[in-house]
């Protein structure tokens, strides 16, 4: 028995980032807005609050901000040959769940993607020839511009009152900062984070290697801060629990401390939370969607009629919606026709470690989710790919989110993996060691894809999302390069023993790397290789948006929030401006 | 019974020969069992085993931190915070005294106090404490001070058992303004948002609950020892390891706050360590030994008139000096404070004579002009003075 809902101007799905930044420009334009959050409602007081936010085991361990596997996973298998698995338990990737999305427990580490990743491929092919992308790589251009996207940075970034220093301000390059970004319009609200003592030993190796360090911008602010919409941020008192974790402090940007409390006192917006999406519903040409047919917290099945919807969900979950609601034609991998599900990509991530004499105290507690001090010099093409034969970069910089008990206990190589041996080794080190971050990009292949999984379902009896998924031997080799590079700058930095190797295959979906999934529901300006254009707009369903990092075609190196959040305001614009005016596809397939 | 005081302050003051010194002044961090000997000056008002009493505005120290308290006492020194008494307290102690204060009482264990004046903790209290206002924008105090106000040692004092007037007053010198010496700024913001009553209420549950016993000492305490000359950050290239002492002088430069202090991309690199802030931020000179004042020449200059002293006090053995404005200087030596406000010994006369209003700001005496000499010997001459009989 389903029942029908009055249909109104717009409906979400999922009020995490997306959601809300839609949400508030949507009912600013006007419109009625139901938003659904599948997960529970919660705020900084009174759900993030000490000293239970601070229960390591809770929150870090059981990942009680994650998804309950329980009622929906995914399925893994390496290559097309091998027969996929249910996860039991997150542990490669952490997708979050509940009211803010995973802007509630990220680290905020904010930066924008370079204008050489937005038209990877014409840029690659222009520098190097058209034979030096591998044969097997499927990267393609974003579609838009750095210089298009600019404004949109620029909004989000004062929307979340990022703390860092500009390298590049309207053309003019800034020491100190990232020399390597594209120009920015103005430098960011608040100045960068205090520096930490690791980090600053980094900077002092990496100025003294002839590279370009700057301070990590970052969402735990360095002072208070008041964004256009009036809402108030305050200072990061360095306590260690970002990752995994919700801020009780106001000090870290999420939708509960940038934008939802507006959003939440509008009278066109209407929030409902427990509310989960069964499937986009289109009429009978398959060209319009009519609404979403979701199950609220008690298990009612509604049906939300709305004249446009928003898909704005993780990025795996937008895939995997697409693929229920057989809304455009899913890849295959045998053929490399199809687009939903199509060009998934991650990040390849290694972690040198620098072992210093009892001497020298890093505090690797006192530490926040994004302060740290990094360089780009071999992100991105910011150096010569022309002799190394792989695409693609890192960036490196000594980032250690927080040094808490149970998951941080660097020991050196050769050190027994328990006893009492092993725990002589953690006392030793516990304060002593730097870790280097090797964050490294990954390029979309044809073999890597997320589909519909044959076999298991969640607990609604739908299909779960299958992901088929190895490191491409072109980030391999990429990893083993800039590996190199970091252990190098390791060495400058004085400690005793650097350790570390770069990240080799076959990918480990059992160990923790980044939850930075991209790709699936790709955006471009060619119908036959993306799902959406370069607005986010739905080649085949006008009235549907989809956005999140399903967009991006491939995955560059940085973290992919800020690029998301520029993202979220570029398609609500063209919404605002050009959708709402004149309803239907804004570019002719 | 006074000479072994007298000599207790001289001792601070670093007018004994170096022999004795030693023996009076407790090195940081060590005999900690021991009172330190100038520590009577703390006894006067937050008694004699830092317990304080309730309802006399005055906190509990017993067993708060010692990265804390040494803290609270640095940044009074530094007028990093501000409090009449305490500032001029602080400035008279040396760097090294200050952390050796900080180190015994942080050890003490002292009676939880009785029930609190000002009325049974609210509910309102509670709330505030464990979950904060959304409304407000307040988060709860567990989150820095700990579950029942216990701290969350070192950086974050217990609040558990102190005084409610205390806390009351300290959350309105956040809130005007008067105190500002948290890195975050948190504590601004946050009792900028309380109102009166919600100051109050949140006073009176902390005060209602058990102070915490001394904790195990600090796990900074190793690195605070270490404090040394100010250093630099290794330079990784001279030597690809830099030498123990380079290193251990930035180590001890903030360690608790991470290191070096540059503002991220800053120029930290040779920056002096962030832990050596200045002292003596005015140009009043601190102490200073008083023995070399001249008594007589002390003398001759209030009898002179130049500095207009006779007009407000009333001074033994001189004719003209029958002032009633401030209270007469006959048997000045005994008093326990000046003007009110500040612990009564050489060295801090000599300095508030330079400068009253800067020591004890509701003071009615005016800064007159006294250079350092001249404030040595009037202070020196005003030691002699007995009390007055005849008047």
């Amino acid at each position: 028995m389903t029942t029908t809902r009055r249909e109104v101007d717009a409906v979400l799905i999922g009020v995490g980032l997306v959601g809300t930044v839609l949400g508030r420009e949507l009912t600013r334009a006007g419109l009625t807005v139901v938003g659904l959050e599948r997960g529970r409602p919660r705020d900084t007081v009174p759900d993030f609050q000490g000293p239970k936010m601070h229960d390591e085991l809770r929150y870090a361990t059981r990942l009680e901000l994650m998804q309950d596997t329980a009622q929906e996973t995914l399925t893994f298998r390496h290559t097309v040959r091998d027969t996929a698995l249910p996860m039991r338990r997150w542990a490669s990737f952490l997708p979050g769940t509940g009211l803010g999305g995973s802007l509630v427990h990220w680290n905020g580490q904010t930066f924008r993607y370079q204008e050489d990743d937005f038209r990877q491929r014409s840029r690659l092919v222009e520098r190097y020839g058209r034979g030096f992308i591998p044969a097997d790589v499927t990267i393609r251009d974003w579609g838009v511009s750095a210089a298009e996207l600019e404004p949109h940075f620029d909004r989000f970034e004062y929307l979340l009152g990022v703390s860092g220093k500009a390298g590049n301000l309207n053309g003019r390059k800034i020491p100190g900062g990232n020399v390597f970004e594209d120009p920015r319009s103005r430098e960011y609200p608040t100045p960068p984070q205090k520096e930490p003592y690791g980090s600053a030993i980094f900077r002092k190796a990496a100025e003294d290697l002839g590279y370009h360090p700057y301070p990590q911008p970052s969402c735990n602010l360095s002072q208070p801060y008041t964004n256009p919409e009036g809402l108030s941020l305050r200072t990061c008192t360095f306590c260690g629990y970002c990752e995994r974790f919700a801020c009780e402090h106001f000090a870290k940007s999420s939708p509960q401390t940038v934008l939802l409390p507006v959003l939440l006192n509008d009278r066109n917006f209407e929030l409902r939370t427990g509310c989960r999406v069964l499937r986009i519903n289109v009429d009978q040409s398959r060209t319009v969607a009519t609404g979403v047919t979701y199950v609220d917290a008690q298990g009612q099945e509604v049906e939300q009629r709305a004249r446009l919807v928003i898909l704005g969900a993780y990025a795996l979950n937008n895939v995997r919606l697409l693929l229920l609601s057989q809304i455009g034609r899913p890849y295959d991998p045998t053929t490399g026709r199809g687009v939903v599900g199509s060009n998934y990509a991650y990040q390849t991530m290694s972690y040198p470690q620098v072992f210093y004499d009892e001497s020298v105290n890093i505090n690797p507690f006192m530490r926040s989710g994004a302060n740290g001090t990094v360089i780009s010099d071999f992100a991105s093409d910011n150096f010569d790919h022309g002799p190394l034969g792989f695409i693609g970069g890192a960036y490196i910089g000594e980032i250690m989110t927080n040094g808490r008990p149970i998951g941080f206990h660097p020991v050196p190589p050769g050190t027994p993996a328990w006893g009492a041996a092993w725990k002589k080794a953690v006392v030793r080190h516990y304060n002593h060691t730097s870790t280097i971050n090797v964050h490294g990009g990954s390029v979309a292949t044809r073999q890597n894809y997320l589909d519909l999984d044959p076999t298991y379902k969640d607990a609604w009896g739908q299909p779960l999302l299958r992901m088929t998924f190895d490191f491409p031997e072109n980030d391999i080799k990429m990893s083993a390069y800039v590996t190199r590079k970091a252990i190098e700058i390791g060495e400058a930095m004085g400690g005793r023993l650097v350790a570390g190797s770069p990240r080799k295959g076959p990918y480990d979906i059992t160990e923790y790397q980044t939850t930075h999934n991209s790709g699936g529901t790709i955006m471009g300006t060619d119908p036959s290789t993306s799902v959406v254009n370069r607005y986010l707009q739905s080649w085949d369903v006008s009235n549907l948006f989809v956005i999140g990092a399903s967009n991006y075609p491939q995955n560059a190196c940085y973290n992919p929030t800020d690029t998301l959040g520029a993202l979220a305001y570029w398609s609500a614009d063209a919404i605002v401006t050009k959708y709402l005016k004149s309803p239907g596809p804004l570019i002719r397939r | 019974m006074r000479a072994p005081i007298v000599a207790a302050m001289m001792g601070l003051l670093g007018v004994l020969p170096p022999a004795a010194q030693a023996q009076l002044v407790v090195p940081s961090g060590q005999s900690l069992r021991q009172r330190p000997p100038a520590a009577q000056l703390c006894v006067g008002c937050h008694g004699a085993r830092g317990e304080a009493d309730l309802a006399t505005g005055v906190p509990r120290i017993a067993a708060q931190s010692r990265y804390y308290l040494t803290k609270q006492l640095d940044d009074y020194a530094a007028g990093r915070r501000r409090h009449p008494a305490m500032e001029a307290m602080a400035r008279i102690l040396s760097r090294d005294d200050r952390a050796a204060y900080a180190a015994y009482y942080s050890q003490l264990e002292a009676p939880a106090p009785g029930r609190s004046a000002g009325g049974p903790p609210s509910e309102r209290g509670r709330l505030l404490a464990t979950i904060g206002d959304a409304r407000r924008g307040v988060q709860a105090c567990a989150n820095c001070h700990g579950p029942d106000g216990v701290g969350q040692p070192p950086t974050s004092p217990y609040l558990a058992g102190l005084d409610a007037s205390f806390i009351s007053a300290d959350l309105n010198a956040w809130k005007g303004g008067g105190r500002s010496n948290d890195d975050s700024g948190q504590m601004t913001a946050i009792a900028k948002a309380l109102p009166p009553e919600d100051i109050a209420a949140v006073a009176r549950y902390y005060a209602s609950l058990p102070p915490p016993r001394p904790g195990p000492p600090d796990i900074v305490q190793s690195v605070l020892h270490r404090r040394a000359a100010p250093g630099r950050i290794p330079s990784a290239t001279q030597s690809g390891e830099p030498s123990r002492r380079d290193r251990a002088g930035v180590e001890q430069g903030a360690p608790m706050t991470g290191g070096t202090q540059g503002a991220g991309g800053g120029a930290a690199t040779d920056a002096p360590a962030a832990g050596r802030a200045p002292e003596q931020p005015s140009s009043v000179i601190y102490n200073v030994p008083v023995r070399d004042g001249d008594p007589a020449r002390g003398r001759r200059l209030v009898a002179s008139g130049a500095h207009g002293c006779a007009a407000c006090h009333t001074i033994p053995g001189i004719r003209a000096a029958r002032g009633v404005v401030g209270p007469p200087l006959g048997g000045l030596a005994r008093r326990s404070f000046i003007a009110g406000g500040l612990p009564n010994n050489a060295s801090a006369l000599v300095a508030f004579l330079q400068d009253p209003p800067a020591f004890v700001p509701n003071t009615g005496m005016p800064n007159v002009g006294l250079r350092l000499e001249e404030a040595r010997d009037i202070a020196a001459f005003l030691s002699t003075l007995e009390r007055a009989r005849a008047w």
